[in-house]
């Protein structure tokens, strides 16, 4: 992370990034200069298992990076001139925030830098890596994040570096910084904040307003007055600002005061038996859905994330093996309307085989029959593009070329697609997937099966 | 959610608001800016029959309802335009629910508009019912408006 980057970040984070989560501490200048002092001090000590040494901007071609970063689908998650995902931090100023040295070193060894492994770890070579830093590192700088000098003050010496860093670990720990950020192996700190627990019962004759003598002392008002602008009764509050709109601070504020008599809203309790069944995978695969950082994006036994409008529950009674393989080695886009795309992983075809296999056997529900296409018929085909048509299916979906962009494109069903999962998702969509959109037309079995023996007919020739 | 706490404060809130017209604190933007919000926040059918329609319906009919949805141009005849506000206020709000929960064939419409019955609670279809008045609503007051502001 570059000197200059971090110093304007610890001063105000919405002037990198607007729609940043971090709050704004509203620290003088001396505790900025301590706490980078004390950041900049972290450096890892080891060096990555994949060091790259060369300079990017030396051994990168931004134009092969450029082609990369898009084959990767960077922005599903990353946002980049406003647009793209939000899962990951935004790259429209990487240039001016990370060390040119470090990106390509980064992008090889992600999970080194990352062991919480949320971003995934392509198969990048030294070159991809280079070739990718060189064109963030060119294209996405504006310059613009130098470290301010100090009016009449040379370079600083080491003992006064040393001192700034020692004062830096102490308002580390005044400001309640290890509540969200973990430093040195030594995880997340306890918050420093006020218990909130049955804030709700609190007085308001207990309530200090500070200087705010016009208010109407309520607890709700302190409340939102106190989220809205922490300072706003004590200038030396240590509470940070989050620049919560309106509308937020006044659902906080009505959570909070909700928050009373040892009450817990049922929708805020977990129960034993919601908790997910999902067991991380273990072996080769693990290894594997790790490195990629599958649930990251997908779901399994609705544990994991919502990125994917695919859940990997049932992934393998769902699609066909050669299908699967092939797509983890170039997805192709089935749905052309969701911006967040599975990205290109780079992935050896070995890699691809062994996750296909995987899937086709671990991830499957015994309730969808596993050899239905050979009991379809011919004829149920020709009654099924009947029922296709008359429910207008090709408004969302594309059959023969023409068709909406609402749904999948169906005209390569019969080699992605398993038969029994068709009869199934038609008869009841909702069971397999909670969130989608597909209308329940309440299909008798019949009718789903003559619209799976037509679906099945579809197949494109293998490209 | 026990409904107790939030109508408690709710009720704070009103009783804040008045107390507050009358002491008048000019310095204190922060609190006054809460009041105007207000009723944005607790209009929640409303708020609930957004977001059903613009998760199901808006494909196709549209964010604003003009029947332009970005898939309007796949479907034959065309979608609803609920922004025809004389239309939508003839219709009784028993067959809008109808239609949406049983689908166009259902009422002798076209079969593109699917049923959402099995999909969504009668409470959403309610709702979503509910949304697309409203947008014809606001397309009928919106318009004399910009007729002064042309004149």
């Amino acid at each position: 992370m570059s000197r200059g980057w971090l110093y304007w970040w610890l001063k105000d984070p919405r002037d990198y990034l607007k729609a940043s989560r971090m709050p704004t501490f509203r620290l003088k200048d001396d505790e900025i200069r301590d706490l980078v002092e004390y950041l900049m001090g972290l450096d890892a000590e080891n060096s990555p298992p994949h060091p790259i040494t060369a300079l990017a901007s030396a051994a990168g071609r931004s134009d092969t990076g450029a082609v990369i970063v898009s084959e990767s689908r960077c922005v599903s998650c990353h946002t980049i001139n406003d647009r793209g995902g939000k899962l990951a931090p935004e790259l429209e100023r990487i240039g001016d925030k990370v060390r040119p040295e470090w990106l390509p070193n980064f992008l090889r060894n992600v999970h080194y830098y990352q062991p919480e492994k949320r971003m995934l770890e392509y198969n990048f070579t030294d070159q991809n890596a280079l070739d990718i830093a060189s064109y963030l590192l060119g294209e996405f700088s504006e310059q613009a994040y130098a470290l301010p000098d100090v009016a009449g003050q040379g370079p600083q010496s080491l003992s006064r570096k040393e001192e700034r860093a020692q004062q830096g670990l102490k308002l580390f720990a005044k400001y309640g910084c290890g509540g969200c950020h973990a430093v040195g192996g030594r995880g997340r700190l306890p918050k420093v904040g006020p218990k909130l627990t049955n804030i709700g019962n609190r007085l308001e004759s207990l309530l200090d307003f500070g200087t705010q003598r016009d208010v109407v002392p309520t607890l709700y008002n302190w409340l939102f007055m106190k989220i809205k602008k922490p300072d706003i009764f004590d200038s030396s509050s240590a509470m940070p600002n989050f620049y919560l709109t309106d509308k937020e601070a006044f659902e906080i504020t009505v959570a909070l005061l909700g928050n009373r008599d040892n009450h817990y809203a049922s929708e805020f309790l977990v129960r034993k038996t919601e908790r997910s069944l999902y067991k991380k995978p273990s072996g080769e695969f693990g290894e594997l859905f790790d490195r990629y950082s599958c649930i990251t994006c997908h779901s399994i036994d609705r544990y994991g994330g919502t990125l994917s409008t695919v859940p990997l529950t049932s992934e393998g009674s769902k699609v066909k093996f050669e299908w699967l393989r092939d797509y983890l080695i170039n997805p192709s886009a089935l749905r052309p309307i969701l911006t967040e795309r599975m990205p290109k992983f780079r992935m050896t075809e070995r890699e691809a085989s062994l996750m296909a296999d995987y899937i086709k056997r671990v991830y499957v529900s015994d309730e969808i029959p596993r050899f239905f296409e050979f009991e379809l018929k011919p004829a149920d085909a020709e009654t099924g593009r009947q029922l296709f048509q008359s429910y207008q299916c090709v408004n969302c979906h594309i059959t023969d070329g023409a068709g909406g962009y609402v749904g999948p494109d169906l005209d390569n069903t019969g080699n992605r697609l398993e038969a029994g999962w068709v009869l199934k998702w038609l008869m009841n969509p909702l069971k397999y997937k909670p969130e989608t959109i597909h209308p329940d037309f309440g299909f008798t079995e019949p009718e789903a099966r003559q619209l799976t023996a037509y679906l099945m007919t579809k197949r494109q020739a293998h490209p | 959610m026990k409904p107790a706490p939030l109508i408690l404060a709710l009720g704070a809130v009103v009783l804040v608001a008045g107390s507050c017209a009358r002491r008048q604190p000019p310095q204190n933007d922060v609190l006054m800016k809460t009041i105007t919000n207000f009723e944005e926040v607790v209009d929640a059918p409303l708020a609930h029959g957004k977001q059903v329609y613009s998760r199901y319906c808006a494909v196709c009919h549209g964010l604003e309802g003009k029947g332009d949805g970005f898939n309007a141009f796949n479907v034959k005849p065309r979608p609803r335009d609920f922004t025809d506000s004389a239309f939508v206020t003839r219709l009784d709000t028993a067959l809008i629910v109808e239609t949406i929960s049983k689908g166009g064939r259902s009422v002798g419409l076209s079969s593109a508009m699917p049923p959402w019955g099995r999909t969504l609670s009668e409470a959403d279809v309610r709702s979503a019912a509910g949304y697309v008045r409203y947008l014809a609503r606001s397309a009928a007051s919106a318009k004399p408006a910009s007729d002064t502001l042309s004149q």
